[in-house]
Order: C-alpha cells, then structure tokens, then sequence
C-alpha cells in the first residue's frame, strides 16, 4: 500500500532530526565565549535538553569581582584563565594584609575597577586598597564603631559574611543590626539604618545583596528567639523599602495574591501563625543571614531562612512555618511567590539558609530551570526555581536523620530514632546542627558542569534541655558532642565536585578538619578552597587532583576570588582568620590559632609593578 | 489490769488520736503554717550585703594589700546543696546557651578555666553577674534575688577555675598560678569538662 | 468525774465534726470513669455490712442458744447437733458472694482504666514541685493551650490525660471524677476522666513529693460546652498590651520563670500566667485568688509555701501592690 512507504519515510526523517541532538549531547565548548561587560542577558538555552548551564553574566569585567558570588546565580565562576591547570603550582604570596580583627574571617573581598574593598569582622571596619600600587596601600579606611553589646548576642563569631559595592558605594551590615553605607571612593559615612534591636538579640552578619537600587539584607539569631526577617533596602538613601517577616501573620511575611506554592501544605491563611503554639512564632527565628541569588529573567529574588526557635522541638509543635524554607520573592514588592520548607518541625537546627545557585539542568530529557540547594540536612536539592517543586533531593553526604524524600508531598520521611528527647541523650545522630554542609558557598563550572563545595562528615549526641525565653540571651537547649561520622580519629571534612544532574558526588578530597572556606573555580578548570588548619589549596577542576597548595597563617573559612589586577595580571585573594562555626573544632588536635591576614597570590608571586615577563594580558580583559 | 482500767485507757487513747487528727486537720488551713516554716526557712535576713556596689579594692590602682570587699567570702559556703542551685540556674536562666553546658565557652568566654576577664574571686564572679558586662552578659542583679546570684557564683566558681578569696591579691597582679598549658591533644570527641583547667588548649578569644 | 469522762469521750468527736470532711471524697462522683468504683465501694461496703449484721446475729443467736443449752443440759458439748452443716452452708452462700464481689471489681477495674475510643480533649500534664502544668494538644498548633494548676473540661466529654513530671514521682488524683496515676518523670502515663455535670472537683497531689506535697491542690472545672468553647477562644488570646508600673516590674523581676504571651515575658519555670486571674486559686489550691490572696502570694511567698521554688521576690511593698493589680488584670 502507499501509507507503508510514507510511514517508513516519516520514520526515516524524524531519527534524521533526532540525530543531531544525540550527537551535540555532551558535548562541551572548548573556551567559553567572552561574556561582554555589564551583561545581564540570560545565557541560558531553553528547551532542547542539552548540557547544564548557568547565567554567569556578572556586573563589571571579567576580571573585577563586584559582588560575593561574582554574579547573581551564585556560581562563584570566574572566565579568568590566565592561572590554569599548567601553571597554577607558580602560585606565591604576591602581597598580604592583617586588619588586626581576631575573629573569624568569612566575607569575599570585592575588587571593582583598580580597587579593592574588605571589611573586617566586628567592628566591622572597612579598608579600600588601591591594587594600582605595588603592595596595595590602604586607600581609606572607615570605622563604623558598632555596639560591643553585639559580640555577646551572635551566636558563631562576631563575623561578617560579605558586603555589596553598588552606585560607587561600599554597602554592608553591622553587627550591632545597621546597615551602613560608605563613598567607595572617599570612606565616608553615607548613610546608616537601623534595622533591629541588638539588645533583644538581634544582631547581622549576613551578606549585604544588591540587584539594581535595591540592597537586600537579612538579620541573624536564630538561636536568641528572634524574629527572623528579610528586608530590601534603597541602595541611594538607605531607606527600607520592604520587609518580609518568616514568622506571623500572611501580611507579615508578605504573603499575597501571587503566592503560588507546589504543595498543599503551604496552602492556607496564616500558615506562619498557625503552625506554631499561640504566642511562639513571634520568637520563631527563621532569620536570613546568608546568600540570596537573583533571577533577572523573572525578578524573583531567592533566600532561606534559619532553624526555628527555640532549638528545642518539644516545646514548638507543628510545622514552624516558615523556618527553614526557601523563599522566592519579587524583587520591587517582596511579594513572596513561592515557598518550599526543607526540614519541616526542624529538630536538629537545620537552617535553610545555604546559599541557591540558579542552573539549568537537564531533567528527564528537558531542560528545566532549577535552584540547586545543598541543605543542613544533607540533601541536595534540585528545585523548580519558578515553582517550588522539588525535582531531585539525594544525600550528597552521610546522613541517618532522614531515611527517604516523598517526592508526592514533598516532606523528608524521619527516623524515629534520631529524633531527640527532652533530657535524654540520643546518640549519632548525623549530621549535627551545622550540617553536613554549612554557610560556606559552593562554585560552579560551566565547563565542567560540576558543584564544588566544602562538606563535613560529622555527627553529634544531642541531649535537649527546655528553654525559658529571657529576650538577650539563647533560646536554645541544645547540648552537643559532635564527632566524626568514622570513629574518634575519623576526618571531619571534605571538599567534593557534586553532579548536579547525576545527583552523585564526582570526587572527593577527604579532609581531616570541616571545609568550611567557599569554593571558587576558574576558566582555567581549576578549583580552590581553604581548610580549617590553615592550607589553601588548588586543585584540578576535572579529576579533584591537588595542584598547589600554600599554608596560611590561620584556618580559613572565608571565600576565595580571583580578579585582574590594573597590570592584567591575574590574582587570587583569600582571607585567612579561623572563626564561625569552625570553632566547634576548638579542642581538635591541630586546630590553629586565630589570625587576620588576607593573602593574595599570583603567578611567582608578581605584584602590581614587576615587569611582565612576557605574558600577555587574558584577551576581553578589563 | 482490770476491765474498766483497760477500758477507759483504749477510750483515752482514742481521743487522744481523734483529738490530734482533728487538730492536724484543722491547722493544715491556711495559718501559715509556722512551725512548719520556723526550722526550715533559710537565713533570708542574713544574707550579707552584696558586693555589688563596692569598689575593686581599697586603692585606686590595685596596687595596695586588698581587703574587704574583694575577698569576701561566700555566705552560702560554695556547699554542695548551693552548687547544685547553682547548677539548676544556669541551665534555666540560659546560661549554657552562651557559656556551653560544661563552662566551656561559646558565645561567652569560658569558665572552666582560672582566667578570668574581670577576676575570678567570689565576690568578682558576684559582681559580674550582678551588673552584666560591655559585650553583652546580661546583669543577672535585675532578675534573680542575691541568693540565687550567690548560688550560681558557687557553681561557676567550681567549674575549675574559681579563685579563693585569700588569692584575690595574687590575681589582681598576676601571680596567681592556674595557667593552662596547650598540649593540643583532644583530638576526636569535643567535650571540656570540670576540672581539666591545667590541660586544656589555651582558648585565645 | 462523770463529766470529765463524758467530755474525754465526747471532745474527739466534737473535734471530728470541725474538720472538713475528710472523707468526703468517697461520696459524690462525678463522672464514668468514677461512678462505677464508687459504686462498687458502696457496694462492697454494703456487703460486708450485710455479712456482719447477719453474722453479728448469728453470734448472738448462738450466744443465746449456748446459755440456754448450759442452763438446760450442763454446758456439756454433744455430738449429732449437725454443726458441719452450718459449716457447709456457710461456704456456700459466702462463696459465691465473694466470686461475685470479685468478678463485679474486675469489670469496674477494667471499665474505668480502659478509656473510650474517641477523646475529643487531650491534655498533657506535667507535675512539678509543687505546681501542675497543663498543656492542651491541638491541631492546629495555634489552637494549643499553656495552663496551670486549674483543668478546665467540657462536660459530658472523655478527656485523655497523659502524665508525666519534671522532677521526683507525683500522683495524678481527682477523686470524684477518676482514679489516680502516677506521674514519673521520663516517662508518659496514660489515663481518663469525664465530668458528667459542670462544677469544680478537687484535685491532690497523691504520692509524697517532697516539702509542699500536702500544698499541691488541684481544681477540675467541668464546664458546659458553650462555655468551654468560650475559654478555649479566651486562652488561645494573648494578654493585651500593658504600659503600667506593675506590667513593667513584672518583666523586670518575674519574666524569668514565668510567661505571659503577649509579652517579652518567656520564662518556664514557673505557671503559665497569661490568664492567671481567671483561675479560682493560687500557688496550687492554696490562696484564693483574689487581689488580697495575691498579695500575700506575693508577699509571703515562703511563709505561706514554704521551700516552693518561688523565692521571696525583693520588691517594696507599692511594687509589689503593682505587680498584684497588673496579674489581676490578666483574665
């Protein structure tokens, strides 16, 4: 019949059509293209499945570093390759500086045009170094004089996780709850906001985040019985121009007509009251006090929030909504528009706060856009970033809180062993408060299509003990032994490649303290990170192998970053300074004394000033 | 004994009995109870005046021999029925939350060790609590009664690194041995406990 | 001397009537799980009241017989007078009695312990020295309650009670309305009650727990369920915003221990005071609650409770006055 050779043909050109696609999957560009300056394109292709993607379009050149993820994704992925594979074991000291600040040193230094802008743990001053000179002398210094009261009310550290540069101004938190705001240019106080009470136990040591005129802020103190909340702020006049509470009453939490969530559990009125005994969700916490990211596509702005409060799950039945949950909100109006909550009735203190880095994944033979979030509760999350559903959610390490994800409700399935019990110790139960993967971001390559990240591999016995709520002091009553996940001489950490899409860890770098420094990976394939006793190490992006390493003068758990210096020399700035919650290490064998020196390095350690020996300048730079 | 003898003492007897029940009964009211309060009433009006408001010593700098108030002891004799008080506070009033559930420090500096910010004595211990300090201790002296401040300066005080009273001299000029030694050989499990002053890592906070 | 003797007889059991009614707890339950024991006690009582009438005549019956057969024949015991029979019929009447007393304990014992299906109110009660705590479970968790010292029920409802203490063994005891459990700490105990009629049933602390054992009252009240409705939606509201002296030195010197929603005031240690005027009694069933029962609470904590973990708080008499009007305001 006619139709029998029609049918073969049709079937003959549909796998000529299909052909190609096979062919081009997995396939990988062999340099990424120059991104040009100031793009906020999305760089994303939608619809044919292909491979992993990312909008790592950042403000300013590819050799600056204006913001602590360099661009909005979070993918901390810098296109310098000027330092590669072949080289990177050149790497020395180019050039340092202390600020004299003992506690820990977590924030990334920002590098805009020839200047560079760190900040200093409380009291939170900052210094402008001019990257022009050799040994880049301090251009202004600005001292904000925070309340000392704050060192007594923040719970890890008097620290400082980051700080935001927008409209040549330097913009960051205070420990005391300000946010100040100083002329990048001359140091001088612009403007100063109030944003809490610090004698109630409020203080902020997040990130100061800035998309366009807005700079968005959250506070901390989740274990003083806060009330946690996230606020927009304009960027020119510091006035607040919303804030969304994780606590209370839907008006409070900023929860409206455009809240559209994936579950049925975060369907109804005043969840945010409801789902706390009367009273409690005032003190409920869910503060905000890490990386938010931004989707300049849909201007939806994502973050999450803390442990509920207190730390104590028997006196706060229900779900302790909205405490670790992951928020997506418009950017202009803090509309919320979707929510997700990671730990429901968290037990342990697993904050939702680590930090979303917004990817384009392969799922199912699509490609889907997705928040990939590696929680405190040892899951790996592939998020909807436009729905909230969870599309994958696998342990990226040892875990036996939990023992499954129902993917139809959303909801992790809880060992009943693990849980805690007032006045009893329940031993093992893994991973303790602080995850196995705390604050401390992680790095994406575009190249490589992997996550690199610090991670932990510890538990602890937890005996809980109720707690009075007295506003200034912790709402906590959890008591702590942490361990090795392996025995009493077991490693604590790693430092691991993740595949998003394979939901598998693609190489492991055991570490025998937590790796709580972020991660920053290069063009260049190579991948850096910083232990907790002090080693700063690059490593081959591809197989994990240890290229170079450098001992600094104290633990890190700051954020490594990497720019073009005024001479077009590429170079690699990381604070060293042991703090935060590495400190749970304190009594470990080996664990360094404090410090406060930021290095900087480069290739045989050149420095602004020495002749160039020949290398040409990375092409599209500056 | 005779009948009536026997008799009239079992009758005796049982009035006696139903007469004191009846008095029992009847005083359990609300009377106040007083010899139910006289011998177990704590010596609430002895209490000695605290040392809160009174100077670090008797000389401006601390030069001179220090007397009263700084070595002033105790009133409650660091017994163990004050220490176990003592305990039971400072897990209640969230004490633990900042200084760990074994003095050994977090958000607030350690106390299982003899050096101490602003001395280690029992009066200085008092003192601290009564009035709070610049980076964020509460003062204690608003909520809780001296008493029970006295009890917690009893526990704190023996966590294993209290200074004796007469010693309040060699701690204010620094001869006061205590120091700690850093052997750094706590690897594994992290606890700091009572009385491991002399081995514990030398915490630079 | 005739009347010496007559007043040691008759000063006892003038005493005796002073007293208010010790044993009044054996009449006038209140609800099914109760009902039933007191009806088996009454039962009993009634029993064994019946066994010794007729035994008591029996005695006398043979008493009277015996001296009759002494005046008759001799006081000599004779043979062939069927003595076993009295023996065997003795037997066999008490028997079944007995079996039936038992079977019938039995029954009542496992009526009462057993609660019903469906227990629409379910309230935890933690017993602390010398206080009780009371938590009602809801779902949602706003519609929970934080109580203390006063149960309050709806009538005609079976409530679940799950029992536990925070420091030495307590004892759970309402004796119109339920049996007793022990209160161990570490541990959940399960049991019942139900009110039939509204009022208020006393409570007591029924195992020893130290200094104030005898001081650990408790008051049930049964309300209808309109009324019930109406103080479940008064206690799920927060005390209302106050900016007097005595709302100020309340949060300065008693939010330590206490709570009062609405308030900065978190403290656990002590009773939930958010609505602490609207309970009948203070300090356990020890003090009216009234404006002058508060303030000799506050006043004379240890005089009138001597050794309760409340300590003497140090405050001028217009404080404490103060402090008396603001925790009367709180209904």
């Amino acid at each position: 019949m006619l139709t029998d050779g029609w049918v073969s043909t049709a079937m003959m050109l549909v796998l000529a059509a299909l052909l190609p696609s096979a062919c081009s999957r997995g396939s990988q560009p062999a340099h990424p293209p120059a991104r040009a300056s100031a793009a906020t394109a999305p760089a994303s292709s939608a619809g044919a499945p292909g491979a992993t993607q990312a909008n790592t379009a950042a403000q300013g050149g590819p050799g600056e570093w204006r913001s602590q993820a360099r661009d909005y994704a979070n993918t901390r992925y810098s296109p310098l390759d000027q330092v590669n594979t072949g080289n990177v074991a050149r790497l020395r000291v180019a050039w340092s500086f202390a600020d004299g600040v003992q506690y820990g040193h977590e924030g990334a230094p920002l590098v805009v045009g020839d200047t560079m802008y760190v900040v200093s743990p409380f009291p939170d001053t900052a210094y402008a170094l001019d990257l022009s000179k050799p040994g880049a002398p301090v251009k202004w210094k600005f001292s904000p004089h925070p309340a000392q009261l704050a060192i007594g009310k923040a719970c890890c550290d008097a620290v400082l996780r980051g700080w935001a540069y927008a409209n040549g101004k330097l913009i960051y938190s205070l420990l005391d709850a300000h946010v100040v705001a100083v002329d990048a240019n001359t140091g001088k106080e612009l403007w100063r906001t109030k944003m809490g009470n610090v004698e109630s136990g409020v203080t902020m040591t997040g990130p100061a985040f800035v998309v366009g005129n807005k700079v968005f802020v959250g506070n901390s103190g989740g274990e003083m019985g806060v009330s946690g909340w996230f606020a927009a702020l304009d960027v020119d006049t510091g006035k607040q121009l919303w804030r969304a509470y994780s606590t209370g009453s839907d008006e409070q939490v900023r929860i409206g007509p455009r809240f559209k969530p994936f579950y049925p559990q975060y369907k109804g009125k005043d969840l945010g009251v409801k789902t706390w005994p009367p009273g409690m969700d005032k003190t409920g916490a869910g503060a905000a006090w890490s990386f938010a990211s931004y989707d300049p596509d849909t201007n939806l702005i994502y973050y999450g929030t803390s442990n509920p409060g207190p730390r104590v799950p028997a006196q706060r039945p229900g779900d302790n909504l909205w405490s670790s949950t992951m928020f997506a909100r418009d950017a202009d109006t803090g509309e919320a528009v979707w929510a997700y909550q990671f730990t429901p009735h968290d037990q342990w203190d697993y904050d939702g706060v680590n930090e979303p880095m917004l990817l384009d994944l392969p799922i199912n033979g699509l490609m889907r856009k997705v928040m990939v979030h590696l929680d405190r509760n040892t899951y790996a999350y592939v998020l909807d970033r436009e729905t909230g559903e969870v599309l994958k959610a696998d342990n990226f390490a040892y875990q036996n809180w939990s023992s499954g994800f129902d993917y139809k409700t959303g909801r992790p399935l809880i060992n009943p062993q693990k849980k805690p019990i007032v006045d009893q110790e329940v031993q093992r139960i893994c991973p303790p408060d602080i995850g196995q993967k705390d604050w401390e971001p992680s790095a994406y390559s575009p190249r490589t299509h992997l996550v690199y990240v610090g991670v932990f591999n510890i538990c602890m016995d937890l005996t809980d003990h109720k707690v009075s709520y007295i506003p200034g002091t912790p709402y906590d009553g959890m008591e702590m032994v942490r361990h090795s996940v392996d025995g009493p001489d077991g490693d604590w950490g790693a430092f691991i490649a993740w595949d998003p899409v394979a939901g598998k860890r693609a190489w492991t770098i055991p570490e025998k303290f937590m790796v709580m420094s972020g991660a920053l990976v290069t063009a260049g394939d190579v991948a850096f990170y910083g232990t907790t006793d002090g080693w700063f190490r690059a490593v081959d992006a591809r197989s994990g192998k240890i290229l170079w390493q450098q001992k600094l003068s104290s633990g890190i758990v700051g954020q490594p970053i990497t720019y073009l210096a005024p001479d077009g020399r590429q170079y690699i700035a990381i604070a060293s300074g042991v703090g935060g919650a590495a400190g749970v290490q304190k009594t470990r064998k080996g664990y360094p004394p404090r410090g406060s020196t930021l290095y900087v390095f480069s290739l045989d350690g050149h420095d602004v000033g020495d002749p160039q020996p020949g290398a040409a300048a990375t092409p599209g730079a500056r | 004994m005779k009948t009536p003898a026997a008799i009239a003492a079992m009758l005796a007897c049982a009035a006696l009995g139903a007469a004191g029940a009846g008095w029992i009964l009847r005083s359990g009211e609300d009377h106040g109870g007083h010899h139910h309060g006289a011998h177990h009433a704590r010596q609430r009006d002895n209490v000695p005046p605290s040392p809160a408001r009174l100077a670090l010593s008797t000389d401006l700098a601390g030069a001179a021999e220090v007397h009263w108030p700084l070595t002033m002891r105790n009133p409650l004799d660091d017994s163990p029925s004050a220490r176990m008080a003592g305990r039971q506070l400072y897990l209640q009033m969230n004490c633990a939350g900042c200084h760990g559930y074994h003095g050994e420090g977090n958000m607030g500096p350690k106390l299982s060790d003899p050096y101490w910010i602003y001395g280690g004595t029992p009066a200085a211990i008092y003192r601290t609590l009564d009035q709070g300090r610049p980076k964020g201790m509460p003062a204690w002296g608003r909520l809780l009664p001296p008493e029970s401040l006295w009890q917690l300066t009893s526990y704190v005080g023996s966590m294993g690194g209290g200074v004796p009273p007469d010693q309040a001299q060699a701690e204010l000029q620094g001869d006061f041995r205590g120091g700690s030694t850093d052997n750094g050989d706590n690897n594994g499990a992290v606890r700091a406990g009572r009385g491991q002053a002399q081995h514990d890592e030398d915490s630079s906070q | 001397m005739k009347l010496r003797r007559a007043l040691l007889i008759g000063l006892p059991v003038l005493l005796a009537g002073c007293t208010r009614r010790p044993m009044g707890y054996l009449e006038g339950a209140a609800g099914p799980a109760s009902i039933p024991v007191q009806r088996l006690g009454n039962g009993f009582v009634a029993i064994a009241c019946a066994v010794v009438l007729i035994i008591l005549a029996m005695l006398l019956l043979a008493i009277a017989n015996g001296r009759r057969a002494t005046r008759e024949q001799g006081g000599v015991v004779r043979s062939g007078t069927h003595g076993l029979a009295w023996i065997y019929w003795g037997i066999g009447v008490s028997t079944p009695v007995l079996v039936a007393m038992t079977l019938w304990n039995f029954v009542v014992t496992r009526e009462v312990s057993a609660a019903p299906a469906y227990l629409p109110v379910d309230v935890e009660i933690t017993a602390h020295r010398w206080w009780w705590e009371m938590r009602y479970r809801a779902t949602p968790a706003s519609d929970m309650i934080t109580t203390a010292n006063e149960l309050v029920i709806p009538t005609g409802a079976p409530v679940r009670l799950r029992l536990t203490s925070a420091d030495v063994i307590h004892d759970f005891w309402v004796p119109k309305l339920g049996p007793k459990m022990d209160m161990e700490p570490g541990q959940w105990n399960t049991t019942w009650l139900e009110a039939d009629r509204p009022g208020v049933y006393f409570g007591q602390c029924a195992e020893y727990c130290g200094l104030e054992h005898a001081k650990m009252g408790l008051r049930v009240v049964a309300l209808g369920p309109a009324q019930y409705a109406a103080w479940q939606r008064g206690m799920r509201q927060p005390a209302p915003a106050s900016a007097t002296r005595g709302a100020q030195v309340f949060i300065a010197s008693c939010s330590g221990c206490h709570t009062v929603r609405g308030t900065d005031a978190g403290g656990i240690l002590g009773p939930d005071l958010t609505h602490v005027a609207s309970r009948g009694t203070l300090a356990a069933g020890l003090l009216p609650n009234t404006p002058a029962g508060r303030l000799r609470w506050l006043s004379a904590t240890q005089q009138v409770k001597p050794g309760a973990q409340m300590p003497q708080v140090a405050l001028d008499q217009a404080d404490l006055a103060a402090v008396a009007g603001y925790l009367g305001s709180l209904r």
